[in-house]
């Protein structure tokens, strides 16, 4: 524990451990005590998500002063090169699905990043891409970031052949039109990414069946364990969120994870201090 | 008795890929999405293009002119000159529908989680509930941080304590969809047996 506190540390950003306790000093500045400030905080739970966004911004602001921010290994992330590169191997597409929520859902920005960054290693693998939507305007988004990743890569011939279209936006017929995808393309790998509701066990057990390398992230808590146990990789909630950027390795989105990260120990401090109340 | 007789057929070429994938069932599937699409699409236009875009036009509201113009920019995806147009209302959606879902995921999904755990407990089961309920949030939470954690004993143990709580409750969601899906294949059987028998 000694070593998270080390200076230069690459791994711990210092400012980012500090910021919770400046928290507490500022709510005790304002209030008569930190218990009080505290209290207040949670009694005005209406302006809280404002205020919690302030302070992730006001991290984000403190974490330009860290060199290298250093992210956990997340096995699904790794796992989806491998996937792509065994699709290669065996000369078949990648199936990607981007789940039933349209794109101003976070959850389908945060799908078509991950997209992006799979077409990205597509085109340098030169394997064309396949992606079936339920939402035009998720399709759209899609059709934009696959066409960029592959012009990045100056890979032009597999633009056209990789597909990417709207099938039907009912959530079953759009489970009957995936499966008929797969069987007709038998992809080797399948990744499911975005909100996903009752159709997602009919779609990654036919996935599973078909014998391709299933990778899954969402949002979908309900949904989590038909993934778990029909899907080879999971990305759980806010690893799917983050997972875009540590593919890509910006130090920009890098540093919003490390200043997310200060605003989750600040949740969690009001957690031990709610709960500490509740016996009182 | 006809209809019946057709929804009857149809549920027989669905359950028919339980023996192997077959044309019946590729054309009951096919038939699904095409319904499907189609019925969508009519949707659109009565409820969507009709109802909130030419019925204003026509009683005066010219409001409707700008998200109708911004709806417009769509189109021009079909030719390849004008395609980057489509990217401004792409980007109005996007920035718009992060800003209006963030707050309120933040206040249900946090905010309210907070607060429902300072409520005042009394005796030992809500103690023993509440004591699990705070280490079970606590270690979750902890699971997902991504930067700050450290490769150190009480890292793995407290992060794996959380991967456990997770575990429970995903197991448990698990079993009771599983009872809920067969509860729909009874209920499936049940109206086909009575019917037809």
């Amino acid at each position: 524990m000694k070593r998270a506190f080390r200076k230069n540390d690459t791994f711990i950003p210092e400012k980012i451990l500090k910021a919770p306790a400046a928290l507490l000093l500022i709510l005790t500045a304002s209030s008569s005590s930190a218990a009080e400030g505290a209290e207040h905080v949670l009694a005005h739970t209406e302006t809280l998500p404002y205020f919690l966004m302030l302070l992730a911004s006001f991290f984000i602001l403190q974490t330009i002063r860290i060199k290298k921010i250093k992210i956990r290994e997340i096995p699904a992330v790794r796992a989806m090169e491998e996937a792509v590169g065994r699709s290669t191997e065996m000369g078949k597409p990648v199936l990607f699905i981007t789940g039933l929520k349209p794109i101003p859902a976070v959850s389908a920005i945060a799908a078509v990043n991950i997209l992006g960054e799979v077409a990205s290693v597509c085109a340098s693998y030169n394997t064309p891409i396949v992606s079936p939507h339920s939402n035009s305007f998720t399709m759209l988004a899609a059709q934009e970031e696959i066409r960029e990743a592959f012009q990045k890569k100056n890979n032009f011939e597999l633009i056209n052949s990789s597909r990417i279209f709207f099938v039907t936006d009912s959530q079953f017929p759009f489970a009957a039109s995936v499966n008929s995808i797969t069987n007709e393309l038998k992809p080797s790998a399948i990744f499911y990414m975005g909100t996903f509701y009752a159709e997602s066990l009919i779609l990654t057990e036919y996935g599973q069946s078909q014998g391709a390398v299933q990778i899954a992230g969402t949002d979908s808590v309900a949904q989590m364990p038909f993934f778990i146990t029909s899907c080879d990789y999971l990305l759980l909630g806010e690893e799917f969120f983050t997972a875009s950027a540590i593919i890509k390795n910006d130090e920009k989105e890098l540093r919003t994870i490390a200043a997310l990260d200060a605003a989750k120990i600040v949740t969690m401090v009001l957690l031990v201090y709610s709960f500490a109340r509740s016996f009182l | 008795m006809i209809l019946d007789l057709i929804t009857l057929a149809l549920i027989i070429c669905i359950f028919s890929f339980l023996f192997k994938d077959n044309p019946f069932f590729k054309f009951t599937e096919r038939l699904l999405v095409g319904v499907s699409a189609g019925y969508g699409f009519l949707i659109i236009i009565r409820d969507g293009f009709l109802a909130k875009f030419v019925d204003p036009l026509r009683t005066g509201d010219l409001s409707v002119i700008i998200p109708g113009l911004l709806g417009l920019m769509f189109v021009f995806t079909l030719f390849r000159r004008t395609a980057f147009l489509a990217k401004y209302p792409l980007a109005f959606l996007l920035g718009t529908g992060a800003g209006m879902e963030i707050g309120p995921r933040i206040e249900t999904s946090i905010i309210k989680q907070i607060s429902a755990m300072g409520s005042h407990v009394s005796g030992p089961v809500e103690i023993i509930n509440r004591t699990v309920l705070f280490i079970s949030a606590l270690s979750s939470l902890y699971y997902f941080l991504f930067a700050v954690r450290k490769n150190t004993k009480f890292d793995r143990f407290f992060a794996g304590t959380g991967i456990v709580f997770m575990m429970i409750a995903f197991g448990a969601t698990f079993g009771y969809t599983v009872m809920s899906r067969i509860s729909l294949l009874i209920d499936i059987i049940d109206s086909v047996v009575l019917r037809f028998f």
